[in-house]
This record gives structure tokens, sequence and C-alpha cells, in this order.
């Protein structure tokens, strides 16, 4: 189920409109729609040959979406292609399907709900000859798991806008590289998992950027 | 008599020491012989006065933005003057009918009207126009008058000239441009075992040329570095697979809606760099345009790298001027089609209207005006029209046009507005 506080689902993806294949690339809950981001609406009665399709768990279809195609501004005629779609978030939506010209080319299954309790940070040592890279990861094992991934978010000290400094995870290992955030001695971290249409944070912790 | 001791003078008797600095003495600079020969009657004649950002023509009729830097450039006619003298001189600037401020002049001009390029050819050459660099209260939003006041050798004799009407001049508002660089590390395949990331150099000549060439008086630069997801270098080629800015800005586009969702402002354009690895791994760079839509996203991207020459570029990073044509793309930027043969022209570009992409046609012909960066060790300059191209083909020497310079100004302005965050 969505969240009472996430409205959209971001989809990307990438096709290629020759050979008829593709993949999801991103699933993640979205609180706003930002404007401008190449998809725009399409028009009630637009025709395309790329569709996403959004089922519940039973398969029962949700809505069908006509999809832009966005090319690559640089690239003439190349067949490559990505869709870049806001999703109104649906109660009940577990599947999505990419379809082109009424085939499947790929499919996105929600993962699954968190069921473990919030974790710890856990930051490990800097590597050799890299003093200001550490490790981080959650102190509870995880294991990659089917439509889950995770983002790694930072706030630093004097800032109110979280960054995010990696997405897509497959499981939450980072290098945190303090250099990214000069003028810190300390930040906030937190760990996002989402299984593509809910999201919550599993882990948040202070930590030292100072040597 | 003053005694005398052991054979030594007295003070009052002893010649005063002679030392190198008395020898050569010459307390006062001499006074500089007024340059002979100039013209009796109404003075020295004024070619031309143009008030430079970024381009600009004799008429003037490039949009100056506020609070951006601005030089005043004066073209003084040699003829009349003995070869070889130099020139300087101060205007007046005010505004509406309040008193008038005075400014000297940034440089002087030396006059060969044995060699004289005439106007264009002063215009092409910063050492050959008279500069003033407007003060900050001079380029507030307004409308200010400018004229020449007076001209003289340095520290000499004041020159009569021919004096012109003040001309006025409107300096407009407009927003910040604000970009988000989105450094992306890889492995390497080719130089085990390290991690390729973009040096801080490129996220530097990026952000000032966007500063130094768009129509803005301030970039909001924020810059990150994170891994690469999906960037798979290639192995036996020294260029990434074609797709590869598409799984870029794939990424690019997902981290925007991530920091959208924590506050990050819609208005912000993210530009992904990734690095060349010396050559080694090219990532021809691209944005995201929607063909149904015929919308560009905000989201691009690029490879950076030393240029070494390549399209004339000499400098330290080619991310300025690669970064500024992707970004000018999610600025709705379209491609002109030069050169011919290399670009092929967007069809819905139907309106640039230089010659071989240049930033120039005539009349009236522009030149280009680099305010320069002493922290990149780059030198304030002017551009000449016809060897400058427009940022959004794939030509030598890369600037912006008059044309896109006010495009992206106005879609600036538009995005300002409409893309505002909302406010609860």
């Amino acid at each position: 189920m969505p969240n009472s506080d996430t409205s959209f689902v971001h989809v990307v993806g990438s096709v290629n409109t020759s050979d008829g294949t593709g993949q999801f690339l991103f699933v993640t809950p979205s609180k706003s729609v930002p404007s401008q981001n190449a998809s725009g609406a399409m028009p009630p009665d637009a025709q395309s040959d790329i569709e996403l399709i959004i089922e519940d768990a039973a398969g029962s279809l949700l809505a069908r979406i006509p999809l832009s195609i966005l090319r690559a501004s640089d690239h003439d005629s190349s067949p490559d292609a990505l869709i870049d779609e806001m999703v109104p978030a649906q109660d009940g939506m577990a599947r999505l399907k990419l379809v082109h010209k009424g085939s499947e080319i790929a499919k996105y299954e929600a993962g699954s709900e968190p069921i473990q309790p919030p974790a710890g940070l856990a930051l490990g040592m800097a590597p050799p000859g890299s003093a200001n890279k550490r490790p981080m990861s959650l102190d509870a094992e995880v294991n990659p798991e089917p439509g889950v991934t995770y983002s790694i978010q930072v706030l630093t000290e004097g800032e109110r806008l979280w960054q995010t400094i990696a997405l897509g995870l497959e499981v939450p290992d980072v290098t945190l590289d303090r250099n990214q955030f000069p003028d810190s001695e300390t930040a906030l971290v937190r760990i996002v998992r989402t299984n593509g249409f809910t999201e919550s944070v599993v882990a948040e912790d202070t930590v030292e950027l100072k040597d | 008599m003053a005694q005398k001791t052991c054979g030594m003078r007295a003070p009052s008797e002893r010649k005063p020491e002679r030392t190198a600095y008395q020898r050569a003495i010459k307390r006062r600079p001499s006074k500089p012989k007024f340059a002979a020969g100039i013209a009796p009657g109404p003075g020295v004649a004024i070619r031309g006065m143009e008030v430079a950002q970024t381009v600009q023509s004799l008429g003037n009729d490039v949009r100056l933005i506020a609070m951006k830097t601005t030089v005043v450039r004066v073209y003084i006619d040699p003829a009349g003057f003995a070869d070889g003298t130099y020139v300087t001189g101060e205007l007046t600037w005010r505004r509406g009918t309040a008193g008038k401020f005075y400014l000297p002049a940034m440089n002087r001009v030396r006059m060969r009207p044995n060699n004289d390029p005439g106007l264009e050819g002063q215009r092409d050459d910063l050492d050959l126009s008279l500069n003033f660099r407007l003060p900050e209260s001079a380029v507030r939003t307004g409308r200010i008058e400018i004229a020449l006041n007076l001209l003289r050798v340095p520290g000499g004799d004041e020159i009569p000239f021919t004096p012109s009407a003040p001309s006025s001049h409107t300096f407009e508002a407009a927003p910040p441009l604000r970009v988000r660089a989105v450094g992306l590390r890889y492995d390497s395949v080719k130089n085990l075992p390290s991690t390729i990331t973009p040096n801080s150099i490129h996220f530097e000549y990026l952000r000032s040329y966007l500063t130094r060439a768009y129509p803005v008086a301030s970039v909001e630069f924020s810059q990150i570095v994170v891994d690469g997801v999906g960037l798979n270098p290639p192995t036996s080629t020294n260029a990434f697979p074609q797709n590869t800015s598409l799984i870029v800005n794939a990424q690019l586009s997902a981290m925007r809606t991530s920091e959208l969702s924590n506050g990050f402002d819609p208005r912000i354009h993210y530009y992904g760099l990734v690095d060349d690895e010396g050559g080694d791994s090219f990532m021809r760079g691209s944005a995201v345009y929607n063909e149904t839509t015929e919308i560009f996203g905000m989201v691009s991207c690029g490879p950076t790298g030393v240029p070494n020459g390549w399209v004339g570029d000499t400098d330290g990073s080619y991310a300025d001027w690669y970064g500024a044509h992707e970004i000018g793309h999610t600025f709705q930027r379209r491609h002109p089609g030069f050169p011919q043969g290399r670009q092929d022209a967007d069809p819905l570009e139907g309106g640039f209207p230089y010659p071989n992409g240049q930033i120039s046609n005539g009349p009236p012909r522009y030149v280009g005006f680099d305010i320069g960066d002493p922290a990149l060790g780059l030198p304030m300059r002017a551009l000449p029209g016809e060897s400058h191209h427009d940022v959004m083909t794939y030509a030598s020497h890369q600037w912006l046009s008059r044309y896109t310079y006010h495009a992206i100004l106005d879609r600036l302005i538009h995005e300002d507005h409409a893309l505002a965050p909302l406010t609860n």
C-alpha cells in the first residue's frame, strides 16, 4: 500500500524501440511531481508504442498508461530511449509491466514491506590510503530482495535539505566520502528502504566527519 | 671652527654620502610629452561605445542583466595621434536626473594611426578599446546614462574629443541559474585498480563558464560525487556504449525526484559529469527529449576531461562548454546544424540567424565578451564573432550568441515562475 504521504510513484526505465527490449531502472515513491521532467502528460487519446500497465497482487488491471519516449538529444536516430513517468499511486498496486507494441518487455514486482525494526548504522574503518572514505551499512544483516532497493541520504549540519548520495542499491552499503561535505563535522545519515511504492527509514544516525 | 678629530672631517664639513639611490635621483616621473599631432578643431573622434556582458553589438541590442559584471568599451579613432601615443579616460554614469558618478578606465590604449585595424578590428581586441568596468551600483536594475567624460594622455594633458549625447541603457532583473552538478564515479577497467572521479577543476570550469556566459548575474551551484549506477566503461574501445548517457540521465532523474521530495528547488537543473579517464573512456553527453511533447527535461549529462586543443580548447577542462551545451538543451535550445555534416539541424530549430553556427552575422555584427576568471587563469578578452560559434553547435570556440542568450534568458524567467516551489 502506498504511504499516506506519498502521492506518486516515479518510474524510470530504458527501452530499445528497435528490438523491443527494456528494463525498469528505478521505481521509487515520490511526494511531489517535479515539473518539466520531460515526461509531460500524454494527451488522453495519445498513441504510443510503449505502455505502463499497473496491476494489483491478483493481476487485476488498475491502470494502463501510454508512455512518452524520451530520446537522447545528441544521439541521432539511436533506438535507445528512456521512459520517465510520475504515476499516481493507487491502492493495491503491486506490479508494473512495460509493454512494447503489445508485448511485455519488463516486469516489476513490488518488494515486501519492512518487517524488522529500524536498525543502526555501522561505520567501518577507512581503507588504507583513503582516510576520507569510510564504508557504511546497516548494523543488521541485509540480503538482496526482489523489488527492494535502498537509498542513502545525508543532512549536513547547518543545512535543511537531505541530499541523496546513493539510490537503487540492492543492499544498503555505501562509502561515505566526508570530502563531499566540507565544512561539516557531523552529518545525519539515513537509510531509506523502498519496495517501489512505499518507503520507510530503516536507520538514521549522526555520523562524525571530523578527524 | 669645528675641531677635527683624528683626521676625520667635522660633520658639517663632510660631503653627503652618495648612494645608488641618490645618484639616480628622479623624485617625480617626467611629465609625459603631449601627444603631438593631435588634430585641432573638434578633436578626436569616438567611433563607438558598447556595453558588454557576454555578447554585444554596437547598437547595444543585447539585453543587459542587472548585477552581472559589465564593461563599457569605447573605441577611439587613432587618426591624428602621434604613433604610439597612450590614451586613457574617464566616463560618467548616472540614474535619472541624479548627479553623475565618475569612473576611470581600466586600461590605456596605444594609438597606432599607421596601423589602424578599423572599428571592427578594435572590437575584436580588448587592448584596442578603452574599457570601463561598471561598479555594482551602476548595474542594478533600472536605467542608467553613460557618457565619455574625458580622454587624456596618462598623467598628462587632456585630449579634446568630439562629444556625443549620453547613451541610455537598461539593466533587467534575471533569476539565478540553479545547477546541481553530479559527478559520477566508476571503476576503471583499463587502469586497475582505480576509481575514476571527475576532479574539482571540471566542476570549477563549468561553474565559471555558466556564470560568465549565461544570461545570469549569479549561479546557485551545488555539487556532489556519487557512484554511477550501470556505468560500465569500455574494455576494448575508448568510448562508453552509446546509450550510457541515457542510463546516467535515468539516475539523475531518480536522484532529482528523491531530492525534490526532500524539498530541493524544482528549478534546479541537474547535470552529470563522467570523467573520460584521459580519453580512454569517453561518454557522449545528452539531455532527455520527449518526442511527443517536444520538451527537453531538466537533467542532462556529459563527459569531462582535458581538451588538449579539442575544438580549439586549450585550457584545463572541456566540462565548461560541453556542459553549457547540454544544459542549454534543458533550456529548450536545439541544434542549429553546424558544422554541416557533423551536426544535423533540429527540424524545430528554424530561427538560428548566423552563418556557419557563428555568434555573429552582419550587420549588425556581434562580438563576444568574456570577463575571464582570475581564479582559473582565464583572461578577460573579446571574442570575434566570426571565429566563435554558438554553444549549441558542434563547432569550435564556443560561446553564446545573442540568439541563444536571449532564448535562455526568456526560458529562465519563465521557469522561475512556472516551476517555483509551492508554498503552504
